[in-house]
């Protein structure tokens, strides 16, 4: 059996479409108190009517993507792409 | 335990607050109902002292009805109208992004936010209009003069709108003295309207 290739996600880069409310403050508060998750980073790209097109920048060590996208998707937004991952070894 | 649970509490409180988009709305909403409560009770309580033989327990009950009255339309006017907002919202959230928005944080905050801005709502106008009927409450509990009553009341109702004028003077970052003055003088311009109504008819 094959094992499981080893590394840490220690960083993604994700673009996100949300509400205008939570704000990017709230929103960036939210993603930070997700496990393992120290640092977060959210730049708006674009601004329409109703919603914000944000990068978000997610870094920690031993990110898990589905919490952070459970935290997206638990405050109104929609993950429409993984940009980047950055993994590293222990 | 049961501090902390509260602090949890207020804290979704706020949070929904914030995510439902209506934290500038219920601020409002506060003061405008507040003044209403005010202005209203202060007509109230002349138009119903100066009637001939009205005494403290008449003026006392019609104002306690009155304040009733408007706590639970402002409660229920403002909650048919934000939960209808609230709803237009999500549907727009939906066709805009293509997800259940609905089933959200987003979604549960805007129905939160409707109960809460429809709570203060009602309670501003609760709040500031027994400010105004207090002396009469007082007068029946532990007994005051008719005459006493009212003029306390007028003088509780125009401190009242002062406050209120100047609160909203401080939140929107102008004068404070004008615009407690200007909420005043309506105040007043009320009474003596009010008095020469009563007067001539």
């Amino acid at each position: 059996m094959p094992e499981r290739p080893e590394g840490f996600v220690v960083k993604v880069v994700l673009d996100v479409l949300k509400p205008h409310d939570p704000s990017i403050v709230d929103f960036a508060r939210e993603i930070n108190s997700v496990k393992n998750v120290h640092r977060v980073d959210v730049s708006i790209v674009e601004v329409d009517a109703n919603t914000e097109t944000v990068k978000l920048v997610v870094e920690g060590h031993g990110i898990k993507l589905e919490d952070v996208e459970a935290v997206v998707k638990r405050l109104g937004a929609a993950i429409h792409s993984v940009d980047q991952v950055v993994v590293e070894k222990r | 335990m049961v501090a902390a649970k509260l602090l949890e509490f207020i804290r979704y409180l706020q949070r929904s607050i914030q995510y439902s988009g209506k934290a500038g709305m219920v601020r409002r909403y506060f003061f405008t109902n507040g003044f209403d409560g005010a202005m209203s009770m202060l007509g109230i309580v002349l138009g119903t002292s100066l009637l001939a033989g009205a005494d403290n327990l008449t003026v006392a009950t019609a104002g306690l009805g009155a304040a009733l009255a408007m706590f639970l339309s402002g409660f229920m006017g403002t909650y048919a109208t934000e939960v209808a907002e609230s709803k237009l919202r999500i549907k727009e959230l939906h066709d805009s992004m293509l997800i259940d928005v609905e089933h959200t944080e987003v979604g549960r905050a805007g129905k939160v936010g409707a109960v809460i801005a429809a709570f203060i709502q009602g309670l501003g106008s609760l709040i500031f209009s027994l400010t105004v009927l207090s002396p009469y409450l007082y007068a029946v509990n532990y007994g005051l003069a008719g005459q006493t009553a009212m003029l306390s009341s007028i003088a509780l109702g125009l401190v009242t709108l002062f406050v209120l004028g100047a609160s909203l003077g401080k939140l929107t970052r102008q004068s404070l003295m004008l615009t407690g003055a200007k909420m005043m003088g309506v105040g007043l311009i009320t009474t003596v309207l009010i008095f020469v109504v009563e007067v001539l008819f």
